[in-house]
């Protein structure tokens, strides 16, 4: 059997295990969107393959690279099928992610990206992968997977971290890309400490940055460790640009489990990698865009003194309660607020609704259902004979859960013992899935009447 | 173990060709664009990023992957590699100054674009003005795909 003979014959095995595949229930989209696309990318290439000049090894190893990466495609695939994720989430992420994905490049097979989800093994498992591979050959409509750690599938309130990789999803699409370079990253490195690679070095190297630098940089003493090359620096900012994105998608719910996620990760808050720059300079941005948005004094003049009072603790743990120290404030009030401004413009141009915080009346339902143990969603539980439900955004579900989350049992409403953060996390997984019941039957009505 | 390990080739110029060749064959006999989907829409995307010069294809790793200890740069360097698109921008530079001489990118990917999706749709293709675009857009691809064999 030679080279095109075997990959022939592993043509049909993906074929095949494409169809054991469709054993399972999918839920969170189409599959039928999916099996059309494999059975197109799978037909696409076995075209090319058949005609092969055995001769041509460049041409072999590609069609073998392709079909390795359908075959594990498929295998994820495999992997996503429902209970193996917080469907209701899902539904809600592909709604938020879709518009700004979506490719504008004239083609009958562009379109919406399709988008599955799986649960995969690690709390540091959080991803999209994303096909925007230069050397691929064999794609149709592109196939994002979205991977949720296993161990955290339910755990909805942690989820809102998917707003940064949402960013990076968005930078796959060139023309966003190219505005995101203009108006986000340029005004945040045209000034302060991180202008260039050779100032990023200094800056890494300050004597005066905290001690637990200090710290890194007597573990590691090779000058290698704090020598910043240009394709660092870009995934740096490339970082920043996505902590914005999270922020202006997710609203402080992305705060709050971007805190508790990366600081479990590495408590220090101050250690870097060849793609990321210290959690504590992230925060630093992130509190500046807080400022910039009015988050900084949002609950203040609530006439709910007990909400209040816990918005303002939710404000101290993850925004933060005072300005950041010198080292870790590497970008000025104005930068940060151009850089804010651009992505909200973006994300509206690409009819994607940045968050908007909830109003008192609506922060305030959600918190006390979650008191009561309900599921927080637009429900009208007043027992009226025509219940008058309302549409709540699925952002404001997370936010008054992570409200819930450091508010103990200071309500007077609340029922019972402390609500742990892992009842708050199913009780708003059920109140997103209960607030899209709401939704369809507000959209089935319209369409009735009209 | 695994049962092999290499070096992590570069495929684009080969797959590049591969698109240009196939590209080519629909601009010959437009009937087929229809089955040709795939090859013309990857060819749209490259020229997208041509457009914008868009070629970084650094992946970034997940936000919590980034910090986990094998992805530390205290410790071994594990930044994906990035793809080497030289190859494949120096001949889409030359096929367009050879076949388009200076009209500026956005209006070769505008024009490009729109005949390859005429093709994958099969509408418009047997008007006069058209066939003359597409036969512009032939050229461009078999230049295309002799600039990869020359890279």
């Amino acid at each position: 059997m030679d080279t095109r003979e075997f990959l022939l014959n592993e043509c049909e095995n993906v074929r095949n295990t494409l169809r054991e595949v469709l054993r399972h229930e999918y839920a969170a989209g189409d599959s039928k969107a999916f099996y059309r696309e494999f059975c197109e990318r799978l037909a696409n290439l076995k075209k090319l393959i058949e005609p092969v000049d055995p001769a041509d090894a460049s041409a072999l190893a590609t069609f073998a690279s392709e079909l390795s990466l359908l075959s594990r495609l498929v295998h994820q695939i495999e992997r996503s099928h429902a209970g193996e994720f917080s469907w209701p989430f899902s539904e809600c992420l592909q709604c938020l992610a879709v518009p700004i994905c979506k490719e504008n490049i004239g083609l009958p097979t562009e379109g919406d990206p399709i988008i599955r989800v799986y649960a995969d093994g690690g709390l540091d498992s959080y991803k999209i992968n994303l096909e925007n591979d230069l050397s691929v050959l064999n794609v149709g409509r592109r196939i994002f997977t979205i991977v949720f750690p296993r161990t955290l599938k339910h755990q909805v309130l942690l989820h809102a971290i998917f707003g940064h990789e949402i960013g990076h999803a968005a930078w796959t699409i060139p023309s966003h890309r190219a505005k995101l370079k203009s108006e986000v990253l340029q005004p945040l490195y045209a000034h302060g400490r991180l202008t260039s690679t050779s100032s990023a070095t200094a800056w890494l190297r300050d004597l005066n940055a905290p001690r637990p630098v200090e710290e890194i940089r007597s573990q590691y003493p090779d000058p290698y460790y704090t020598e910043i090359d240009r394709d660092q620096w870009d995934s740096w900012f490339q970082e920043f640009m996505c902590d914005l994105f999270g922020m202006v998608t997710f609203g402080p719910s992305f705060l709050a489990a971007h805190q508790t996620l990366l600081l479990t990760l590495d408590p220090t808050g101050y250690r870097w990698g060849p793609q990321h720059p210290p959690y504590a300079s992230r925060k630093a941005m992130l509190w500046r865009a807080s400022k910039h948005l009015g988050w900084d004094t949002y609950g203040n003049s609530f006439d709910d003194a007990i909400l209040s009072a816990n918005v303002g603790h939710f404000r101290d743990a993850y925004i933060g309660a005072s300005i950041p120290g010198p080292w870790e404030d590497l970008f000025s009030q104005a930068q940060v607020a151009t850089a804010v401004d651009a992505l909200v413009a973006i994300l509206r141009a690409a009819s994607s609704e940045p968050f908007g915080m909830p109003d008192e009346a609506t922060l305030l339902q959600l918190v006390r259902m979650l008191g009561e143990r309900v599921p927080p969603c637009g429900s009208d539980l007043s027992g009226a004979e025509k219940p008058s439900n309302r549409a709540i955004d699925f952002r404001h579900i997370l936010f008054g859960g992570w409200i819930a989350s450091i508010s103990a049992d200071s309500r007077p409403e609340a029922k019972g013992p402390e609500l742990e953060f892992s009842e708050i996390n199913k009780l708003c997984e059920m109140g997103i899935l209960h607030q899209r019941a709401i939704d369809l039957h507000d959209t089935r009505k319209k369409e009735a009447v009209s | 173990m695994a049962l092999i390990s290499m070096y992590e080739r570069d495929n684009s110029r080969t797959v590049y060709r591969i698109l240009a060749d196939q590209a080519v064959k629909c601009f010959d006999n437009p009937s087929i664009g229809a089955e040709e989907k795939i090859p013309l829409a990857n060819l749209a995307r490259l020229l997208e990023r041509y457009r914008y010069d868009a070629f970084s294809d650094h992946v970034a790793l997940g936000i919590l992957e980034a910090l986990s200890a094998k992805n530390s740069a205290l410790g071994a360097d594990s930044r994906t590699a990035v793809r080497h698109m030289e190859g494949v921008i120096s001949a889409l530079e030359a096929a367009h100054a050879r076949v388009y001489g200076g009209i500026s990118r956005e209006d070769l990917v505008r024009t490009l674009q729109d005949l390859l999706a005429r093709i994958a749709s099969s509408s418009g293709i047997d008007e006069p003005e058209t066939r003359q675009k597409l036969e512009n857009a032939r050229r461009f691809f078999v230049a295309f795909a002799e600039g990869l064999k020359s890279a």
